[in-house]
């Protein structure tokens, strides 16, 4: 439940953002010169390593506790 | 301390990627000019908008001009408003050749700025006109630019994109090299251990492959207008990506660890040869709307500019790094738990 509440919270500034957005999303995207594309790039490897990195994390905890009952 | 090193550089390098790739400014260029359609023998004053332009800039003022079939038309006056905007009054001849005008904006500061088909003809051209000659035109080096990463049209700043979607295809195709050799290694001598990172390796490479399409589906939506096209290179990695999904669910299909690793060490040497095949020879040998098809290298001297080279190269090896890194604590993990 915390965690939730924290991800909506950073979520809030990006929500203002979007409806700041009054033209079309893509037409300004070509205003600034495509910059957004990178951004998008970019949140894409970072969201997507460290979500893999979590999941190695968790299945390595799991792993640990499982090894310390058979002791 | 000491193992930590390549770590450390890995770090670094990728911190030097992410600034240096977010701050460096694109070189000028025009984004926009205005009216886009003209009518042969009209006069018009033309509202033109830079990108990282320093109209107001240098010691000269700016010139301005269109091509159209070979002959160049300038302006007959310019009005500088502000850095990145200006005006300038161009009468369009009666005799035009062709539909497309290119436009030039020539500053002392910024060099020749092109913006190919600028604005079209709307109407007849006529033919039946009196010929009229074209004006002289000087074109300048890009002096400002020469810091700056080259301003592409269609691509303009997601040329950035270079840091971070090829180097994700270069980690995978290391981590795929890697397994490869392992799995030669584990035939070489039955090791466990060998087979054990060899699929570790191809398990790290899917992920980067994935990032890879997924980053370069992005980019391709807003430059070619589309998520997928069907290109051969494309393709090509979708199918790779599917061979070496096949290895991992080949190899999780078998439980006696003996048999299992060798059956999976002949399919990865397959894999990695249908690998080569889609995505280093089959796109060279075709056209293709990506980079680096139709008999030209991805990174020829006109692709890839020495400002460009100079993160480019970084940001390979820096997540080249991740990926092994990403790579051993896997292993250490299925080392220390064997399933």
């Amino acid at each position: 439940m915390k965690v939730i509440m924290i991800i909506t919270a950073l979520m809030l500034p990006l929500l203002s953002i979007a409806s700041t957005n009054q033209g079309d999303f893509f037409s300004d995207m070509q205003a600034t010169g495509k910059y957004y594309v990178v951004v998008a790039v970019l949140l894409i490897i970072l969201v997507g390593i460290f979500s893999y990195l979590i999941r190695l994390d968790m299945k390595l905890t799991k792993l640990e506790k499982s090894h310390k009952q058979e002791d | 301390m000491k193992k930590y090193w390549w770590k450390i550089a890995c770090m670094a390098l990728l911190f030097y990627v992410l600034l240096a790739g977010t701050f460096i400014p694109l070189g000028p260029g025009i984004s926009l000019v205005h009216p886009e359609k003209v009518a042969a023998g009209d006069t018009l004053t033309f509202y033109i908008k830079g990108y990282n332009s320093h109209f107001d800039h240098g010691t000269c003022p700016p010139s301005v001009w269109f091509a159209n079939a070979g002959k160049s038309i300038c302006a007959q006056s310019v009005q500088i408003r502000n850095r990145t905007e200006l005006e300038a009054t161009i009468a369009i001849p009666a005799d035009v050749k062709s539909r497309n005008f290119n436009l030039f904006v020539n500053s002392c500061y910024d060099g020749t700025m092109v913006l190919n088909n600028a604005i079209m003809l709307a109407g007849d051209m006529n033919n039946n006109a009196t010929p009229t000659t074209g004006c002289e035109v000087t074109v300048a080096t890009n002096s400002a630019g020469f810091h700056n990463f080259p301003n592409r049209e269609i691509l303009y700043e997601s040329i950035r994109n270079l840091f971070y979607h090829v180097p994700m295809w270069w980690t995978m195709m290391l981590l795929f090299t890697i397994s490869l050799i392992y799995s030669v290694g584990y035939l070489a001598g039955f090791n466990l251990g060998r087979d054990r990172i060899a699929g570790e390796a191809a398990r790290v490479g899917i992920v980067f492959g994935v990032l890879g399409l997924l980053t370069g589906m992005v980019w391709a939506k807003f430059t070619w207008g589309a998520w997928w096209v069907s290109d051969v290179r494309l393709n090509g990695s979708a199918a790779t990506l599917l061979a070496y999904t096949a290895y991992i669910v080949l190899r999780n299909s078998m439980n006696e660890e003996q048999k299992r690793a060798r059956i999976a060490a002949v399919y990865n040497i397959f894999a990695y040869m249908l690998m080569l095949v889609l995505i280093i020879i089959i796109p060279r040998l075709t056209d293709s709307l990506h980079p680096g098809s139709g008999g030209n290298p991805g990174f020829s001297s006109y692709d890839l500019d020495h400002n460009l080279r100079l993160v480019f190269y970084p940001a390979a090896i820096g997540w080249m790094l991740l990926g092994v890194w990403i790579l051993q604590i896997r292993n250490r993990k299925a080392k220390l738990f064997p399933k």
